[in-house]
């Protein structure tokens, strides 16, 4: 859902995940929540992303029926709630620049030169 | 005043031998008017104190009392129950838009789940889905609450009325209120225990028999306003009221399945409204359950800033905010994570940004010296932890493009510089040698920007019909209706002021979404607006300004800066926070 908000970058998203470590928590499963967000979510990114993390179960595609499924509803949360980057960067495709994530929290925030 | 145990007696029990207390049991103090305790001066500089109260909500359908027995009102409420909303004597500007809220949410939560339901029979099992689509057909409209106004019109009293559209709407309120302590189907009022007795004898026995069936335990609880009773006086007063309901079950004081209570407005409080004796008896719905307030008190919390929002108003900013199972809540100002642990407590997935890199990465120690943070704060109650914590800022956000009607509420208290101040990203030219380990600097961040910033976002990622809940500071000479922030995209439901001190109060703004992000609609609102500018971005001066520098200013001595002071608190301070 992030990109990259360097001034004049064009091309900021998606964000490509550098992980070095990942941690896995447990979360409550809400299809209705899940149904709320998919439209939301650029399909291809959060499957990079999860890929990334180690997550590589995910379709190559989704779409709207899928979300009958309950095997599939699993997977998704599991992707989108459950895998937490603890430690390693966020890096914009356009410049290379790397937001590093550390505590489990990206720090985007920008420098000077860049807002 | 304290809340009275519960005590509870019977029809004679055919339990073995009779208790001895009841011969003995003491008189039960004859009503009487109010006049009696303060004197007619006393009495009209109160009603004086309360006229006009502000009831915090932009539009709430208000009765008055009687009201719903009008021809108007009857149309207003038709279909609706009626149910006595008892509430705590605080936060009055608060009340209403709370149960508002809550009800509105119920509404919605219940309609889609029979929309559900039904689309679920349809497909399913055709034959035997006749029944559901009929009771759809019933769909309730109007506002979420009728509210008729508390005996005597007087709207500071804590006995408002609520027209909603069910039982089950009442149950679903009563589950997640903070303010009323409890939602009565009321079975008689009246001004003198006499005529309450009277009114209770009258009530329809087809209706006692509902509740009052040989097979439903019940107790009694008597609730006294404004006075107390001892426990052989309560044990009295149910042994009169008793003949009137003739209930069969047996009487249980644990787990009752019906309770009903006796509710005794008998002021003897100065520091309390000053209203008449009323009598009140009726069936419990729903009872709050204000026992989280305890659960998160912030005494007891490991990791707290300056600023940490107490638990009672967080809970009442997220029920404003209509939080709930599943929704999606965003704290741009997370800080110690004070707003969302309530939400999480709600069963919401939240997520929460700050621009300080302390507060929200690195903690503190606690006194153990172990690291505390916003995490800990969650593990330490068995909450959820936040989905996502983010370092960023929100006058440059990292939000992807076109992202929008994600979140279904902002809940925040945005820093005005009061007592702490907000910072921004700013664009300036200075070497950075490595980028790896470079502190950006920030700058002062007036609440006039904040504010723009917060309501834009607000407007692009909310879901239509999705809240933003915000506090904004206010002051004698400082708050004026116009600088409440406005946005094209959202509306205002509710304006909500809590006193802090005789200089300094606050106010919770509510607003909903009420249509998709228009780009071009905003920018043009802003552009005929002009650069954001809020009186409220020079109240720390004033906030911090010692009696003598303010008197001085005024040409005044200390002495009589004073004075003047003691007539400018605001009128309600003592009586009602």
């Amino acid at each position: 859902m992030l990109q990259c908000h360097i001034k004049g970058v064009q091309n900021g998203y998606p964000l490509k995940v550098e992980a070095e470590k990942v941690e896995t928590r447990e979360m409550d499963f809400e299809p209705d929540f899940l149904r709320h967000i998919f439209p939301r979510i650029n399909w291809p990114a959060l499957r990079e992303a999860a890929a990334a993390m180690g997550v590589s179960d995910l379709p190559e595609s989704a779409s709207e029926e899928l979300l009958e499924d309950d095997d599939f509803l699993k997977k998704f949360h599991h992707a989108l709630l459950e895998v937490h980057l603890e430690e390693g960067s966020l890096v914009c495709p356009e410049t290379g620049r790397k937001f590093p994530v550390s505590g489990g929290i990206p720090n985007l925030l920008l420098q000077e030169d860049e807002c | 005043m304290s809340e009275q145990a519960a005590a509870a007696a019977g029809p004679a029990a055919p339990s073995p031998p009779p208790p001895p207390v009841a011969e003995a049991l003491p008189p039960i103090p004859p009503s009487r008017s109010v006049s009696s305790f303060a004197s007619e001066a006393e009495l009209e500089a109160d009603v004086a104190m309360y006229t006009g109260l502000p009831l915090g909500s932009e539009n709430s359908m208000v009765l008055d009392n009687g009201g719903s027995s009008t021809p108007e009102g009857a149309a207003l409420t038709a279909g609706r129950r009626r149910y006595l909303c008892y509430f705590m004597h605080r936060h009055l500007e608060f009340r209403l838009p709370e149960v508002e809220a809550l009800a509105d949410a119920a509404r919605r939560r219940l309609a889609s789940k029979a929309r559900r339901d039904a689309a679920g029979s349809g497909s399913s099992c055709s034959g035997s889905g006749a029944s559901n689509g009929t009771a759809e057909a019933a769909a309730p409209s109007g506002p979420a609450v009728v509210w008729e106004k508390p005996f005597g019109n007087r709207a500071e009293s804590p006995f408002w009325y609520s027209h909603l559209d069910s039982d089950e709407v009442a149950k679903d309120v009563a589950s997640k209120m903070m303010l009323p302590k409890v939602l009565l189907e009321v079975w008689g009022e009246a001004d003198s225990l006499e005529g309450l007795r009277e009114q209770l004898a009258a009530y329809p026995q087809a209706e006692k028999d509902k509740w009052g069936g040989p097979d439903q335990s019940f107790k009694f609880i008597v609730e006294a306003w404004g006075h107390s009773y001892t426990m052989r006086e309560q044990v009295a007063l149910i042994e009169s009221m008793e003949p009137c309901c003739r209930f069969e079950g047996p009487i249980d004081l644990k787990n009752p399945q019906n309770r009903f209570w006796l509710i005794l407005v008998r002021n003897e409080v100065r520091s309390l409204p000053l209203l008449p004796d009323r009598y009140y008896f009726g069936r419990e719905v729903g009872v709050a359950d204000r026992s989280p307030i305890n659960t998160y008190d912030l005494r007891r919390r490991r990791y707290l800033g300056p600023t940490s929002m107490d638990t009672e108003m967080a809970f009442l900013m997220c029920n404003m905010a209509q939080v709930g199972r599943g929704s999606l809540v965003m704290d741009p100002f997370v800080g110690t994570g004070s707003c969302l642990v309530p939400a999480a407590h709600l069963g919401a997935y939240t997520i929460g940004t700050d621009i300080d890199v302390r507060v929200i990465k690195l903690g503190k120690k606690d006194k153990a010296g172990r690291p505390v943070n916003v995490w800990t704060n969650f593990q330490d109650y068995q909450l959820p932890p936040p989905i996502g914590l983010l370092r960023c800022d929100l006058h440059t956000h990292p939000f992807r493009d076109g992202l929008e009607e994600v979140l279904h509420a902002i809940v925040c208290d945005p820093p005005y510089g009061v007592r702490a101040g907000g910072r921004k990203s700013v664009p300036k030219q200075r070497e950075i040698r490595s980028r790896e380990d470079y502190i950006p600097s920030t700058d002062p961040y007036s609440a006039a920007e904040c504010m723009h910033d917060l309501l834009e976002t607000a407007a692009r990622m909310l879901t239509v019909g999705g809240r933003l809940v915000y506090f904004l500071p206010a002051a004698p000479g400082f708050y004026s209706e116009e600088e409440v922030p406005r946005h094209p995209m959202l509306e205002v439901v509710s304006n909500c002021e809590q006193h802090l001190t005789s200089r300094y109060t606050r106010r919770l703004i509510t607003m909903q979404k009420t249509k998709p992000y228009d780009a071009a609609e905003a920018q043009a609102y802003y552009e005929a607006r002009g650069p954001p500018k809020l009186a409220i971005d020079d109240m720390h001066e004033y906030i911090y300004k010692t009696p003598a520098q303010l008197a001085a200013e005024a040409g005044l001595t200390v002495e009589e800066y004073r004075e003047q002071q003691v007539l400018r608190v605001p009128r309600n301070r003592g009586k009602n926070i």
